[in-house]
């Protein structure tokens, strides 16, 4: 009797008793797969409702008919923008904390031995293994002889009945060539969380418009208590800009990104601060140098295109827009305790186009680099880098968490 | 499907824990059997992919390099093989060196070509062939020994 089905027989006969602890594992590791099923479908369900109501904030506070103070500029009839100056701000972008999806650790006996953590791992690893094609059993198994000792020629002397009758004792598998590769299939939109930091550079100014742009409309209103530029320079800070936002993966090659974010832009000129009573006199005027910053909330959209999608590096092109609404636009005087507050009216349009490439750590969390260039449209918003340089080359970074 | 762990694992302690995510992934996946072959078969797969995602985990799937010593002895025939039962037999498997065991496993157990299991562990028919024959001599000696 051939020895391998004699070790099989008696094999096939053996019992082993299964400690009680391992069911207990079994049962802990199924509400623990059950769990974060129900997790991820909360985060999923949670980042759409997040982009609905940002649309919908949208919608409500981005109003662009509202009214606002505007600031009248001074030197009306040069409308001359001198050479901007990028300042050095010594804040970086900080990268917000990671957000990631954890289920609840589940309390399993402590005889239970290993990891019910680990069950949903070994699921998908095993799923993967299960669902690969049977290439190899139906592949033709042309064995070739090539061996030197003894015992070694003894089995390339083995019945070809024997070989081929091992095909017919149990059921074959292909074990896939990638182990352990694990792959989530249970969702057809993937979904991602995005943390970012943008900044853009003042770059590109050797190529913006220097000369007339179109300045914002001149108000017909009486003189009102606010900011009167009196130098035609201005010293620009990097633009900053932080938010977060969902990626909707539709198609292996189309996905959709939709957010929030905040951008901090500021400036310092040489000015007067005209404190206007009710008829239109000018109370006092305090000269000095003005430091203005202006705070932006917008909804950005992209399309992004996939180019290279592998598991450790993907590449991509993008393109898109956002709105932004001007929420506070601050001036404060230098060796002074003056400051003045505008919320002027209307948004900001800006449309962007870049690519990008998002370097994967682990299975869910990935680094991105989004390098782009943005060009801010003219509607009115107060002088800024973006009025002074509507083309501007972005460098955005940030994590995504897939869920 | 616990003597499968334990026969690919080798520790029957960490052949628990690999009996225990096989369960898991089997409840999981139970949708996907459609039929096609016996359950206990497709149950069978899954307990045997287990046990390798396992011990490629640990990177125990390395091609062991003992008994070189052993070259050169003659495969005996099966007379010695019959006098043992289930648990010697097990108990002599587990002792195997890991390369050995795995290879063993798929080839005398489950019964894989040398092809298969190349593919499978990504090693060539070559080695696997050694790795078997060289699992053999051990067993052999083993049971020689036993005698």
């Amino acid at each position: 009797m051939d020895q391998d089905l004699l070790m099989r027989s008696i094999l096939e006969g053996g019992q082993e008793e299964v400690p009680a602890h391992v069911w207990e594992g079994v049962s802990a590791g199924l509400d623990k797969a059950a769990r974060r099923r129900k997790v991820a479908l909360w985060w999923r369900r949670a980042a759409v409702g997040g982009a609905v109501a940002a649309a919908v904030a949208a919608v409500l506070v981005l109003n662009p008919g509202g009214s606002g103070d505007d600031i009248v500029p001074m030197d009306e009839g040069s409308g001359l923008i001198a050479v901007v100056e990028p300042v050095d701000t010594s804040d970086s972008v900080n990268p917000e904390e990671v957000l990631i999806a954890q289920a609840e650790p589940v309390v399993r006996p402590a005889s239970a031995g290993r990891r019910a953590e680990n069950a949903a791992e070994a699921v998908a690893e095993v799923t993967e293994a299960m669902e690969l094609t049977e290439a190899v059993e139906q592949a033709g198994t042309s064995e070739t002889v090539d061996v030197t000792d003894t015992v070694e020629k003894s089995e390339a002397n083995a019945d070809p009945a024997a070989e081929a009758s091992r095909k017919t004792v149990s059921e074959k598998t292909y074990f896939p060539e990638d182990w352990g590769e694990d792959e989530e299939k249970t969702a057809k939109v993937k979904t991602s969380l995005t943390l970012s930091g943008l900044t853009g550079t003042n770059s590109a100014q050797n190529s913006a418009r220097r000369n007339l742009i179109k300045r914002p409309s001149i108000s017909k209103a009486p003189a009102k208590t606010g900011i009167k530029e009196t130098s035609t320079n201005s010293t620009y800070g990097i633009p900053l800009s932080f938010g977060a936002g969902v990626k909707f993966d539709f198609t292996p090659k189309w996905s959709l990104g939709v957010g929030v974010n905040y951008s901090l832009l500021s400036r310092k000129f040489y000015g007067e601060y005209q404190k206007v009573d009710a008829s239109g006199i000018i109370e006092s005027s305090t000269s000095s140098d003005i430091t203005n910053t202006q705070h932006y909330i917008g909804i950005p959209v992209n399309a992004f295109y996939n180019i290279v999608n592998s598991k450790s590096v993907n590449f991509y092109a993008y393109a898109g827009g956002a709105v932004e609404k001007c929420i506070a636009d601050k001036y404060a005087l230098a060796n002074t305790s003056i400051t003045h507050k505008e919320v002027p009216a209307g948004v900001q349009w800006s449309a962007n186009v870049g690519i990008g490439a998002e370097f994967m750590i682990g299975n869910h969390l990935g680094l991105y680099i989004d390098p782009s260039l943005r060009y801010y449209f003219d509607n009115g918003q107060p002088k800024s880098i973006r009025t002074a340089q509507p083309f501007m080359l972005g460098f955005e970074m940030g994590l995504r968490v897939r869920l | 499907m616990f003597p499968i762990c334990i026969r690919y694992i080798g520790d029957r302690v960490q052949a628990e824990d690999v009996l225990q995510d096989g369960f898991i992934t089997l409840f999981e996946k139970l949708d996907s059997y459609k039929g096609d072959g016996s359950f206990e078969g497709w149950a069978r797969r899954i307990f045997v992919t287990t046990s390798l995602m396992a011990l490629r985990k640990k990177d125990a799937l390395k091609m062991s390099e003992e008994l070189d010593t052993a070259r050169g002895m003659k495969a005996e025939t099966v007379s010695q093989v019959q006098n043992i039962g289930y648990k010697e037999l097990m108990a002599l498997i587990m002792q195997l060196p890991p390369g050995f065991r795995t290879v063993f496993n798929l080839y005398s157990i489950e019964g894989y070509s040398h092809k298969e299991i190349g593919d499978m562990l990504g090693i060539s028919e070559t080695t696997s062939r050694t790795q078997l024959s060289r699992a053999r001599i051990w067993l052999q000696k083993k049971l020689k020994e036993n005698d």
